[in-house]
């Protein structure tokens, strides 16, 4: 791990409907903001949509089951506008099913977490990572990380 | 005769080998003994016409020696006068009745004297016969014998003789006119001692009688010449005789025979015999002649109708005798060809065809027992067919059974629902025209599922979770099943297609993963929000905790990671048992997963005061493993080992290589495993007495996890035990084969498939 960088002028969209989680993780973030991470809030798909149009994040961290449109559905969206179809993109969800990782990894999310696997810390850390990576394309980066291993739940470092 | 039965062919054979010969023989004989009749008929008639002859001859001899007795007249020495002329040819005339007119002539034909019966006759009536064919006849032949004239309705003819003296100097001639009737005399006596019936006649060279039992017929000189037997006499007069049969003028069928009447009178001074050209006519009549024959012809007749009778009869009873076994046979062929197996030829002679019948009952018996067993066989058959076709019929299962040449043979109920077509359309057809098959959008082939030269027996192809497009445009999920049996060539018998439709399945597995996700899902989320909380409190930006404090939000953490690795085990469960639990292989080594392993839990260890070591041999080779999933076997069974290890204890971790396998060993000093679980170990939710006595937590999850991840690598996990002395769990992976193919992926079971892998 590195030197955490400067997140000055970075943006983070979480799309999240759960309101606990949601404290939680701006709790978590909360130093972030302070030194300047913009995070935006979205508690539905379409939601997020609006705000990925406006705030063009950096980084969306995005949940899988949301009211209304699915996060792969969301995620198919961002992906089709110009402004946002490179953005790195985490899923954090607590759907665990291969078929849904690859789904995700098909869609060139960089990582993956199961929340109920993860420490907040970790999470905050992986944030931190993926901004400082940014220029890496989704696609090409080399051997995944296992981060945590039981239970076959594992979260990936594209 | 080809067309008649063997009953009238021997009737006809045997009557015509009897019959035949018999009519032959008796025709023969009937007419030997016919001609032998008509033999004795003519010989009768020879006799007859003789007898006449002969009397007629010597009557004519008898005639002219009465005439003799005018020589005296001519004695030259006592020359007679006329009167005494007169007295002795009058004397002449009286003594014999067949005298009528006799008349004495001197050497010059003149009359000298002439006397009549009836008439006197003058001096003056008188003549000279000088010119007239008796004298000359008597001049030149010394007798003479007319032809027969009538006068005044007698008849009469004349003869004449020479006269000579005593010196033998011709003197004159004696001239007689004969009653006729004296003739019909002698031919009415001879008629009498003929058959009766029979006639005797005498007819002159034109075939005018001259003389008849019927004095009429010599009156009106009846011609007879167109009789066939007077006809034939006079066209050869010189022939012993003529005989014939015909019918006469009075319409009897007669045997005729002509006979000429030589009459030879030789005269002292005749040059030569005279003949007198008469003939006589034996006639009898046929029935009279053949009296004998037809009779016997008649006997003959009732003898042969009556050999007829006898011998039909008999042919009869023989040709039943033959023929009605025959019959019997036939009858009992027929009888079975028309499939009344159980008749039998009624035949009990002991005769060639009595053996044959014995042999045909005996060839049926077999025949009939061989039918019915055969027929049971085919019961059989049948019923072990409809059998087959009912539990065809009954299973939910789409069977598709085609030929070598890969044309539909058989199709139960369940391949009609699922095609859609129905088995009287598509028997024959081509397979693949009703069968399309899909696997992830790409076409399975009928040379795929059921390759036209295989050697293989058993099941040729196996996939599963296969798309099926059903007429009409439907899908279904199903899983594929394609199988050979080795005699199937010789039953042309391509391939058996047994198509499982687990659409509905397929449908409601889907609906269990989505369910279980989103359980799966609401579980964790308040659990993760709990776990973050904690981590909130613990972390002190939230205000520093005191020692208590600390100590039960540590213990609320343990509690929440517990439920959490409970529902993750759970939902690997799940997986498990759906199917979906599949490793991804790559070629790796195992030594940075046995090291996070390691790393990871020496914390835990040491907190339980238990020495957690390695001993890995160097060098091992890249194993084709799924490092995600066995970082997971080895954190169970290390992290199972530290548990299960009290105080003080060890656990160490070996990898080695043992022939074609990297074995890895975890080996404690701890509780150890009774004997009566050490079955049950890798079994779902099951946890051993000891292990429940000493650590109460723990889902019984994580070996039966474990086992599954190992199995998916072509590897075994095994353990040795002693209880309360320390377990050794080994973990054998192989070096070069490869992973079983992932459940979920749809590869095949088929042996032609792994050829391929």
């Amino acid at each position: 791990m590195t030197e955490a960088p400067d997140p000055k002028g970075k943006k983070v969209l979480i799309i999240e409907d759960d309101p606990l989680l949601n404290t939680l993780l701006m709790d978590k973030l909360s130093q972030l903001r302070e030194k300047g991470l913009e995070v935006v809030l979205a508690t539905n798909g379409e939601e997020g949509l609006v705000k990925a149009r406006e705030l063009k994040p950096d980084l969306i961290m995005l949940d899988l089951v949301l009211p209304g449109m699915t996060g792969f559905d969301f995620l198919e969206l961002v992906r089709k506008e110009e402004g946002t179809a490179k953005t790195p993109t985490v899923i954090l969800s607590n759907l665990s099913d291969d078929s849904d990782k690859e789904h995700a990894k098909r869609l060139g999310v960089v990582a993956y977490f199961v929340k109920a696997n993860f420490s907040l810390d970790e999470i905050a850390k992986a944030i931190e990572e993926v901004l400082a990576n940014r220029e890496v394309t989704p696609h090409t980066t080399p051997v995944p990380e296992v981060k945590k291993t039981q239970e076959g739940e594992y979260v990936i470092y594209l | 005769m080809r067309n008649l039965t063997l009953r009238a062919k021997f009737i006809i054979v045997l009557i015509g080998v009897s019959f035949v010969p018999l009519i032959f023989v008796s025709t023969v004989t009937l007419v030997r003994f016919q001609r032998v009749l008509e033999a004795d008929a003519l010989k009768l008639g020879h006799e007859v016409a003789a007898t006449a002859t002969a009397d007629i001859k010597s009557f004519m001899i008898s005639q002219l020696r009465i005439l003799d007795n005018v020589t005296v007249l001519y004695h030259p020495a006592s020359p007679v006068t006329r009167d005494v002329a007169e007295r002795v040819v009058e004397n002449i005339l009286f003594k014999n009745e067949s005298f009528n007119d006799i008349s004495v002539v001197n050497q010059d034909g003149k009359e000298l004297v002439r006397k009549n019966r009836l008439l006197a006759v003058a001096p003056s009536d008188l003549r000279s016969i000088h010119d007239s064919d008796a004298f000359r006849s008597v001049l030149e032949e010394g007798l003479y014998i007319g032809q027969l004239y009538i006068v005044n309705g007698r008849p009469f003819f004349d003869i004449g003789r020479q006269i000579v003296d005593t010196q033998g100097v011709f003197a004159g001639a004696v001239f007689a006119q004969i009653d006729a009737r004296t003739v019909t005399t002698v031919v009415e006596k001879i008629s009498r001692t003929a058959d009766p019936g029979s006639r005797v006649y005498i007819v002159n060279d034109k075939g005018i009688v001259i003389a008849y039992s019927d004095i009429s017929y010599i009156l009106e000189e009846r011609d007879l010449s167109s009789l066939p037997a007077v006809k034939q006499i006079m066209r050869t007069p010189e022939s012993d005789s003529i005989s014939a049969s015909y019918d006469n003028e009075l319409g009897v069928r007669v045997l005729g025979s002509a006979y000429p009447m030589t009459i030879e009178l030789l005269e002292p001074n005749s040059k030569g015999p005279v003949l007198v050209n008469w003939f006589v006519v034996v006639e009898q009549p046929e029935s009279v002649v053949y009296a004998d024959a037809s009779a016997a012809a008649w006997f003959l007749v009732v003898v042969l109708l009556s050999a007829i009778v006898l011998s039909a009869g008999s042919a009869l009873y023989f040709a039943g005798l033959i023929s009605r076994p025959i019959e019997a046979l036939h009858t009992a062929a027929l009888e079975f060809g028309k499939g009344n197996l159980a008749y039998r030829a009624d035949v009990t002679t002991r005769d060639e065809i009595g053996d044959l019948a014995r042999s045909f009952n005996a060839t049926a018996e077999a025949l009939q027992k061989t039918v019915a067993s055969l027929k049971n066989e085919e019961q059989i058959t049948s019923a072990e067919r409809n059998k087959l076709r009912l539990v065809l019929a009954g299973v939910t299962n789409a069977v598709v059974a085609v030929d070598t040449s890969r044309n539909v043979i058989l199709f139960n109920k369940a391949a009609e629902a699922l095609t859609g077509y129905s088995m009287r359309e598509v028997l024959g057809k081509p397979v693949q025209g009703m069968i399309k098959l899909f696997s992830d959008d790409l076409e399975i082939t009928v040379d795929q599922y059921c390759p036209v030269k295989s050697d293989l027996e058993g099941p040729v192809f196996r996939k599963n979770n296969l798309k099926f497009l059903g007429r009409n445009g439907k899908e279904y999920m199903v899983n594929l099943v394609s199988g050979r049996i080795h005699e199937g060539e010789n039953i042309n018998l391509g391939c058996i297609l047994t198509f499982q439709d687990i659409t509905r399945e397929f449908a409601m597995e889907k609906t269990k993963r989505e369910f279980v996700s989103i359980a799966a899902h609401q579980l964790r989320t308040p659990l993760a929000g709990l776990s973050w909380i904690s981590e909130v409190l613990l972390s002190g930006t939230k205000g520093t905790l005191n020692v208590a404090q600390k100590e039960l939000v540590e213990k609320s953490v343990g509690a929440v990671h517990r439920m959490i690795e409970l529902v993750n085990d759970l939902l690997d469960v799940s997986r498990i048992e759906e199917g979906r639990f599949g490793v991804r292989p790559s070629r790796q080594s195992i030594y940075p997963m046995l090291t996070r392993v390691l790393d990871a839990l020496q914390k835990e260890a040491k907190i339980k005061h238990v020495t957690l070591t390695s001993k890995l041999q160097e060098g091992l080779p890249e194993l084709s493993i799924d490092a995600n999933k066995l970082e997971f076997v080895f954190s169970n069974v290390v992290d199972n080992a530290i548990k299960y290890t009290p105080t003080g204890g060890s656990v160490v971790v070996c990898a080695e290589r043992k022939g074609n396998e990297v074995v890895v060993s975890v080996t404690d000093t701890g509780i150890g495993i009774s004997e009566p679980d050490a079955d049950r170990v890798f079994t779902k939710f099951f946890r051993s007495r000891e292990a429940i006595s000493y650590f109460t937590d723990g889902s019984g999850l994580g070996l039966y996890v474990a086992k599954n991840i190992v199995d998916q690598h072509g590897g075994t996990i095994r353990f040795e035990s002693k209880k309360g002395r320390g377990t050794t769990f080994s973990v054998s992976l192989p070096l070069s084969r490869s992973v079983l193919p992932d459940a979920t992926s749809d590869n095949a079971y088929t042996q032609a498939a792994q050829v391929h892998s």
